[in-house]
């Protein structure tokens, strides 16, 4: 992942002065990365599609005000969390679908992502999972997403989410024992061993 | 059991575990617990199994074809867009700019026409005056400050846009001297003599009325014709023309000819002082030396003894006085132009009604005529552009310092504020 540095500035800056070739270029390769934050932080695929477009429209937009200050990748990923986090309160205030009526109507978390024969985990353990994480609350979902899928480190995270280490330590060990909790509340993850 | 320490310890370690924060010996710690007490055992093995395919669960994801299409669209969108308006504002940008400058230079050399500077001089008859009437005042004055006085006015004459205002007070300056003129006559030194005169052109559309008025005006200010014309059309497209000349005291001068402007369209207006000292003081000098001609022919012609130097003497005589008599006249002319102001008019009937193809000019010869007329105002206005550029530029480059300090800040307000 960690590719040339220097091409990626070039690519940063002709984006930020509008070449959009450049800027698919440039964002080509965290493209799954923010799908799968915006998917996870959403729970089913049309948010997530609206998610990714309009953080993608946002990068662009900002990139000229991109200084540097962090990576890249993380202030991408910053941008794609706080349009996930709008989204959720839109969709919040419009008091409408919870995700327990989106799995009631069908939603099937399975069918979002990769080919059963690359699979390490069944796609029974990929429900259950994917259902746990859309019942975590907001803030340590958003954690946990970052820290456990998306391996970045406390520091990266914090910058993210525009928090302190601290709460960020937080709600990610509050995150993993909630998570926990919810998947032993689950038959057929762990019901089994006991 | 949970009460345990070494329980508590594994509990309070999960997350270092998971992180990979703990060293190996730490690690082994917390496996040996584990292999003893079953409780733990099962949450270190559940941590880990989350842990672990919480990391597997997105690894290979694939975007949507139809999300990834979309966000490239709508960047690719944008990015048009941004082109668009980018020209638009750079557009703006330019015009504004242009707008800007036109709109000061306009403004600076209009101050610098206000200004009267004395480099403002090659404004000389700025407006198309029509010629065709004219009206002249003479008076001759002999003055000692006159000459200064008629430079200023010269000055104030060629600057157009200030005649009409300027003459007023001009005149009065001029009248003002006559007086300190005449006093000054008496002291018989060799001060210069000095012929006004002054130009006038009026347009009526009722000639007649017009000379009427003009008659009763001379009246009242002890003005008598010393010339007058009228000129009857030679042709259809012609119309009536009267030129006089009036002779007034010059006290009188400034308010009658305010009077006669009243009488119809001015169209011009001059004024001019003629130094006629020379003939003046020349004239007197002969004079002088034919007397004594004539002094001394009397006494030869007391003394003369034969008829034929008689009648050569009194033919001589009779010729210095005849010269003597021209000189006199003349003298008394200057004399006479001393105290009164020869005013000359001429007033031209016009007809603008009449609209018959021969006397009016055709659209295209009026259109040519406004638009030698528009180049000529245009090349005089960018003449004085240029000479109020010369005149300016440390403030033109002070204007452009400020408006550039002033669009830098807003810019970096205006990127300050749109920053997330
Ligand atoms: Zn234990």
């Amino acid at each position: 992942m960690q590719t040339n540095i220097t091409d990626e500035m070039l690519l940063i800056n002709k984006a930020a002065k509008g070449d959009s070739w450049a800027f698919e270029q440039l964002v080509n390769k965290y493209e799954a990365r923010l799908y799968s934050v915006a998917l996870r932080m959403c729970g089913n695929r049309e948010d997530a599609q609206d998610c990714l477009q309009d953080a993608m429209l946002r990068i662009y937009r900002s990139l000229d005000r991109f200084k540097g200050q962090s990576a890249f990748s993380t202030w991408a990923y910053r941008i794609t969390m706080n349009t996930c986090l709008d989204e959720l309160r839109r969709r919040r205030s419009r008091a409408a679908t919870s995700l327990d009526a989106l799995l009631e109507t069908g939603w099937d978390p399975a069918a979002e992502t990769v080919t059963p024969e690359d699979a390490a985990i069944s796609a029974e353990q990929r429900r259950e999972l994917e259902a746990a994480i859309a019942d975590l609350p907001e803030d340590m979902r958003s954690a946990i997403i970052l820290r456990e899928m998306h391996d970045m480190t406390y520091e990266e995270i914090s910058e993210a989410l525009d928090t302190n280490i601290g709460t960020v330590k937080s709600r990610i060990s509050r995150g993993r024992e909630r998570l926990r909790q919810l998947i032993n509340g689950r038959p057929g993850l762990f019901g089994d061993d006991e | 059991m949970i009460e345990n320490l070494e329980c508590r310890r594994m509990r309070n370690r999960l997350n270092a575990y998971l992180d990979n924060e703990l060293s190996a010996s730490e690690k082994a710690e917390m496996e040996r617990h584990a292999a003893e007490c079953p409780e733990c055992a099962r949450m270190l093995g559940e941590y880990k199994s989350i842990h672990a395919m919480l990391g597997e669960l997105d690894r290979d994801i694939a975007v949507p074809e139809e999300a990834s299409r979309a966000w490239r669209a709508a960047v690719r969108d944008e990015a048009e867009t941004r082109k668009r308006k980018g020209k638009a504002h750079t557009l703006r940008i330019a015009g504004s700019s242009i707008a800007a400058a036109l709109v000061l230079m306009i403004g600076m050399t209009t101050v610098y026409r206000g200004l009267n500077l004395p480099s403002a001089a090659a404004n000389n008859g700025t407006a198309g005056y029509r010629s065709e009437l004219k009206l002249t005042a003479d008076t001759a004055v002999p003055e000692e400050s006159f000459a200064a006085d008629y430079d200023d006015m010269a000055a104030a004459f060629e600057e157009p846009a200030f005649e009409f205002a300027e003459s007023a007070s001009m005149k009065s300056a001029f009248l003002e001297s006559d007086g300190q003129a005449n006093a000054d006559a008496g002291a018989g030194s060799l001060t210069p003599v000095i012929a006004h005169s002054a130009e006038r052109t009026i347009e009526t559309q009722d000639l007649d009325a017009c000379l009427d008025e003009l008659d009763a005006i001379a009246a009242a200010y002890d003005g008598r014709f010393e010339y007058r014309r009228m000129t009857e059309p030679q042709d259809s497209g012609d119309t009536r023309k009267m030129e006089a000349v009036i002779r007034l005291p010059g006290e009188n001068l400034e308010a009658f000819l305010d009077e006669v402007d009243t009488t119809g369209t001015v169209v011009s207006k001059a004024e001019f002082a003629e130094d006629i000292s020379a003939d003046y003081y020349g004239n007197t000098a002969k004079l002088a030396t034919l007397e004594a001609q004539e002094e001394r022919l009397n006494a030869l012609l007391k003394e003369a003894e034969t008829l034929e130097a008689v009648l050569d003497l009194e033919d001589k005589i009779y010729k210095v006085q005849y010269e003597k008599d021209e000189i006199e006249a003349a003298i008394a002319d200057s004399a006479n132009s001393t105290g009164y102001s020869g005013v000359t008019l001429t007033v031209n009937e016009v007809h603008f009604p009449q609209a018959a193809a021969d006397t009016v000019p055709s659209l295209g010869e009026r259109a040519g005529s406004a638009f030698r007329d528009s180049l000529r105002w245009v090349s005089l206005f960018l003449q004085d552009m240029v000479v109020a550029l010369a005149a300016f530029w440390p403030l033109l480059i002070l204007a452009v310092l400020v408006i550039a300090v002033i669009c830098t800040i807003v810019h970096y307000s205006r990127k300050r504020r749109g920053r997330l």
